[in-house]
């Protein structure tokens, strides 16, 4: 992809794809900021853990499922010798890189402010693996729940449908956070342990399962996009 | 034109635009998924001996049924509400009903009405579905009055709230950003227990999830606990919900009055 391509698709993304990231991020550390009567350092490294866990990982489902497949020339561009999926990759990728940027940051700044919480499998690991291997926090949440969401707007052609159902399975998975932890086999697609259950035996494998999962999300997302017939299907009453 | 010749005309198709949104039923067909699974056992429960010492009246079993109900739908309510106003100023809608006659006020009171009651058809079906286990569970007919009342008691003033808040604030937040953000608020200020180490909005007189009407009608117990159990808690909490709402709905009004009179 040429630069100028690259600038074009991200002045069509806008401002607001940039700024979310950001925005959940801090606004999320400054309401910690202002309502921190009550609220320990054990709270507060819980709190900041979650919002990278959680939080990151939801907006950037949400917005991948508004904005990756979502085309209002898409008749016009799939008439075009390069092919509609290589954008919308392109797109989903600088929503995910963005995202992970601002992640890696803020995990690093929580690292030296020390309001760091470790899943209790790798209290003991030396850095830098410790650091890194922490990064499995957010980085396959994110990777799942936008993967998720790719796959729900490419199926539902709602963005509102795939928002809705995005926010709905990270509420019950926060909900339910238990029966998520005693089920085994849910273990898969069990997104929060480290908010809800950090001494967990199973961190790391739920850490690669869920990316596992995610890959076949992926690969069916993959497969969606090659089919034009279903990219030109609209949903009444949707954009 | 008649003022009230224009509001039912936009209600009427507003109602019928969002009905037939298969966003909207697909939607709700999952949440039904998921709030059988949920509460199911609870509502069998109900049956269980043991769970008797509750000792709950017909009233309070409506209303704990309407709030065991109603912390899912409103989710859907509130996001599938949130594009309409964007979406009438993306496919220009919005400049081809500015050159008709009709006063912009009842065509917010329009879309905001027609909306509202078409995104609360799967809502209410789905919360008959509940109350209809429920009756075959517990055997007693006397539960289907109560319930009807009960809906519109606990769930309907937080529905005019959030649908307020839903169909305005896109208006000035990117309609993704403003559903995240609708999810963190739904959770922090309904679900979140009061006690859990973060101040929160849940379990005052501003829970649109309805607990705060329920424990201060029919006394029963809400997320984190007890709060003042009395009649003017009920009442103070439907007010506030529904004076918000209206207010909501007149700052909308004049936005886009100020909107429209700048272009």
């Amino acid at each position: 992809m040429s630069l100028d391509r690259l600038r074009y698709e991200l002045r069509l993304l806008g401002k607001p794809v940039f700024l979310t990231p950001l925005l959940v991020v801090s606004g999320f550390a400054l309401f910690m900021a202002l309502v921190n009567r009550g609220v320990t350092p054990y709270t507060m490294a819980r709190a900041l853990g979650a919002s990278l866990e959680m939080l990151l990982p939801m907006a950037a489902g949400v917005v991948v499922a508004t904005i990756a497949t979502h085309d209002r020339a898409i008749e016009l561009q799939l008439t075009m010798p390069r092919s509609y999926h290589r954008t919308a990759n392109a797109r989903f990728l600088f929503i995910l890189l963005w995202s992970a940027l601002i992640a890696l940051l803020t995990s690093a700044l929580l690292l030296t402010l020390n309001h760091w919480r470790l899943p209790t499998q790798i209290v003991h690991w030396g850095q830098p693996w410790q650091f890194l291997t922490w990064q499995l926090t957010w980085l396959s949440s994110m990777l799942w729940l936008v993967a998720f969401g790719l796959v729900l707007s490419l199926l539902l052609r709602s963005r509102s449908a795939s928002g809705a159902l995005i926010g709905v399975f990270a509420i019950m998975q926060v909900m339910f956070h238990s029966g998520f932890d005693e089920i085994v086999f849910l273990h898969p697609v069990y997104l929060f342990p480290l908010t809800f259950t950090p001494d967990a035996n199973y961190w790391l494998t739920n850490r690669v399962e869920l990316l596992g999962t995610a890959a076949v999300l992926l690969v069916l997302a993959w497969f969606l996009l090659r089919k034009s017939e279903l990219l030109l299907l609209h949903a009444p009453g949707e954009e | 034109m008649n003022s009230w010749k224009v509001l039912r005309g936009v209600l009427r198709y507003e109602f019928l635009m969002q009905i037939r949104r298969p966003a909207l039923w697909l939607a709700f067909l999952v949440f039904t998924l998921i709030d059988l699974r949920t509460v199911i056992g609870q509502v069998i429960e109900l049956r269980n001996p043991g769970f008797s010492h509750m000792q709950f009246s017909v009233w309070q079993t409506a209303a704990a049924l309407a709030i065991m109900t109603n912390w899912l739908a409103p989710l859907g309510i509130g996001i599938l509400i949130a594009d309409r106003l964007p979406r009438d100023r993306r496919t220009r809608a919005e400049e081809v009903l500015n050159s008709l006659p009709g006063t912009l006020k009842m065509r917010v009171l329009g879309k905001y009405l027609g909306t509202l009651l078409a995104s609360l058809v799967p809502s209410f079906l789905l919360y008959l579905l509940i109350v209809g286990l429920a009756v075959w569970q517990l055997g007693n007919l006397g539960l289907i009055p109560a319930a009807l009342l009960c809906y519109v008691l606990v769930v309907l003033p937080g529905m005019c709230f959030i649908a307020a808040f839903s169909l305005a604030l896109p208006i000035i937040i990117w309609v993704p950003l403003y559903q995240f953000l609708f999810f963190g608020y739904w959770f922090w200020g309904n679900l979140l227990a009061p006690g859990y180490g973060l101040p929160t909005l849940s379990g005052t007189i501003l829970t649109p999830i309805g607990s705060a009407i329920g424990v201060g009608f029919f006394g029963i117990p809400t997320f984190g606990g007890q709060e003042p159990s009395s009649t003017m808690y009920g009442v103070s909490s439907i007010v506030a919900l529904l004076g918000i709402a209206v207010l909501v709905l007149v700052v909308l009004y004049q936005f886009l009055r100020f909107e429209q009179a700048r272009q």
